[in-house]
């Protein structure tokens, strides 16, 4: 057991390398360099060729990689060269935002698929079973550009509900108000993960109930109830941890699609007006720290299926 | 979930699985709405419509009845919205199935290699695999856009990139499985070298399942693509595009929510119809669904 996570690791060890020295190599073969941007377009050629060893762009690639990843391991992601800040900095002070988004996203669609399965599985075939998988094969089909202005139109202007753009921070205005400046952009993002995880989490459910021992709990007189969420869920939940995992790479793609459209202050608006002002080393600082939080979480959820699921565990040590 | 599943549940499991019920009408829908967005791209040309950039009469109308060119209103420009639809529809589908099948070809070609030939071939295709899906799809987009200039051939590549490793991990898997039966055995026994076991006796039966994995993928990439579009990081104006206009809209869904509710529409329709399609073509034709 204890090798086969250590083969993980070592594995994700290597993506990250790759992924890095990918995001590395893409920025030096960018049409227009670094420096040129930074000099603005009349700069002269000898300019821009000492501001480029000054910044180590004229050495080879491997080089520049050992150079930068040395920095990165230490936190050290560059400094901007439009707003002269340094990136991780940038990237701190807009990571809360975009996390918040993230989480409460993830949780919305976990609870509401949770339920919505239990309750498929449990009527399976009737027509309550039947809307609902119609429903969830509905919001399937609606990506966060679409579900961010129908939330707008209907409950921010219609209705008056929520703030129709623009973000409450938690220390100055208050919890309340920052939930709600939160709470439209994360159901806009969670409506497809909704649909996803009750499809997975449904159909191993009704497979998980056809198993001898949730006969054997129901013959010892527990309930419907009782059996579904103490017996049936825990191990009907490995896929929809996995694709939860996989997800949430769809997730953070839909921070910022829901950043730019209610301007809320986070990494996705920091990507974009970034990309926006050509700083080649603030996007690539982002990019890193997205992928690398990425693989981490997805190697975490591989490592924990030791810790759900005791046959895994026996398995892993036969 | 077709029917014939429920009601195989429904009936506690019989022996025999009951005869596959008619298509349901949703996927029938499904398959409607798709040919007319297909043929309305591919006529686009020669339908009565007028051009996709010249105000067709005054900005902001709402959907009315009449003329063609109005019968969904038109943009803050006075440009038909019906128009800039059919013609976004070419620039959605040609992306969509362009870089679906590009991604498809290299990726089972790949997929195929690693799980034909195993040991060092296959670790190394992996951890491409691997490290492509490391990105989330919208991030490495983003990341290419930053390098390249947004245009239709580099959002092709970009979105090509996202197809491939998924690709890659479905045509592994069925390699690995159909290369360990009997024909194939036999076939080597007869003297077949690894090109005509690859072409001849592999690649044939990978290609349902590869097939049937298309519009759900496709699907994905016009969500892609709009997305892009939506954040001003893809298809450069005037070009219409179903995500761009969304975003031209939506700071006016106040006073015109038409203006965002027929893109939005359009899109729906097109990536429930291809995820529909999706799902009743895998029903029938991949095997690792039913074992």
């Amino acid at each position: 057991m204890v090798l086969t996570a250590a083969r993980r690791v070592v594995r994700s060890l290597v993506v990250v390398l790759l992924v890095t020295l990918g995001s590395v190599a893409l920025l030096s073969l960018a049409p227009g360099s670094a420096a040129s941007v930074i000099l603005g377009e009349n700069a002269t050629p000898q300019a821009i060729a000492a501001l480029n060893s000054q910044l180590g762009l004229d050495q080879p690639l491997w080089q520049q990689y050992l150079h930068w990843l040395g920095g990165a391991v230490t936190g050290d992601l560059g400094t901007s060269p439009v707003t002269h800040e340094p990136v991780v900095d940038a990237l701190l002070q807009r990571l809360p935002v975009t996390l918040e988004l993230a989480v409460m996203a993830l949780a919305i669609s976990l609870v509401t698929s949770v339920v919505l399965a239990i309750v498929s599985a449990t009527w399976q075939g009737t027509w309550v079973d039947r809307a609902i998988t119609a429903f969830s094969s509905v919001l399937l089909s609606v990506p966060a550009f679409i579900a961010g202005p129908l939330l707008i139109y209907f409950f921010s202007l219609q209705l008056g509900w929520f703030p129709v753009s623009g973000w409450s921070r938690i220390d100055t205005d208050g919890l309340a108000a920052n939930l709600q400046s939160a709470l439209l952009p994360a159901v806009a993002i969670a409506f497809t993960e909704i649909a996803a995880f009750h499809r997975v989490l449904r159909a191993d459910l009704i497979s998980t109930l056809r198993e001898d021992f949730i006969g054997a709990a129901r013959a010892k007189g527990m309930s419907r109830t009782y059996v579904m969420v103490r017996h049936a869920l825990r191990p009907s939940s490995f896929s929809l941890i996995t694709l939860a995992g996989i997800n949430l790479g769809r997730l953070i793609g839909g921070t910022v699609v829901v950043e730019t459209l209610f301007s809320l202050p986070g990494l996705g608006q920091l990507i974009i007006s970034s990309i926006i002002s050509r700083d080649l080393i603030a996007v690539q600082g982002i990019v890193v720290f997205v992928v690398v939080v990425y693989v981490v979480v997805n190697m975490l959820v591989d490592l924990s299926y030791n810790w759900l699921d005791p046959r895994v565990r026996k398995v892993a040590a036969a | 979930m077709t029917t014939a599943e429920q009601s195989s549940r429904t009936m506690a499991a019989p022996l025999v699985p009951p005869v596959r019920t008619p298509r349901s009408v949703l996927v029938a829908f499904a398959y409607v709405w798709l040919a007319v967005v297909i043929v309305a791209a591919i006529f686009a040309g020669v339908l009565p419509l007028a051009p996709y950039d010249i105000a067709v009469g005054p900005p902001r109308q709402p959907p009315q009845l009449g003329s063609l060119d109005l019968l969904l209103g038109t943009d803050r420009l006075g440009r038909s919205l019906l128009v800039r639809c059919v013609y976004g529809a070419q620039v959605s589908l040609v992306v969509g199935a362009v870089a679906g099948l590009a991604g498809s070809v290299i990726g089972t070609a790949l997929g195929m290699t690693a799980g034909y030939l195993g040991r060092r071939a296959d670790a190394v295709i992996r951890l491409l695999a691997d490290a492509m899906l490391a990105f989330p799809p919208l991030i490495l987009l983003l990341a290419l856009a930053a390098v390249l200039t947004p245009s239709v051939p580099t959002i092709l590549v970009g979105l090509t990139l996202l197809v491939v490793p998924t690709f890659i991990r479905l045509a592994r898997a069925n390699t690995l499985s159909w290369s360990a039966r009997e024909f194939v055995t036999a076939a080597r026994n007869m003297g077949a070298g690894h090109r005509r076991i690859l072409f001849r006796e592999i690649l044939p039966n990978l290609l349902p399942s590869q097939a049937a994995y298309l519009p759900v993928v496709m699907a994905a990439l016009i969500v892609a693509e709009g997305s892009l579009s939506f954040l001003g990081m893809g298809i450069p104006p005037p070009t219409p595009s179903w995500g761009g206009m969304i975003s031209d809209a939506k700071d006016s869904i106040g006073d015109s929510p038409h203006m965002v509710f027929v893109p939005a529409a359009v899109i729906f329709l097109t990536v429930f119809a291809l995820n529909q399609a999706g799902d009743h073509l895998r029903h029938r034709f991949d095997r690792t669904l039913h074992e």
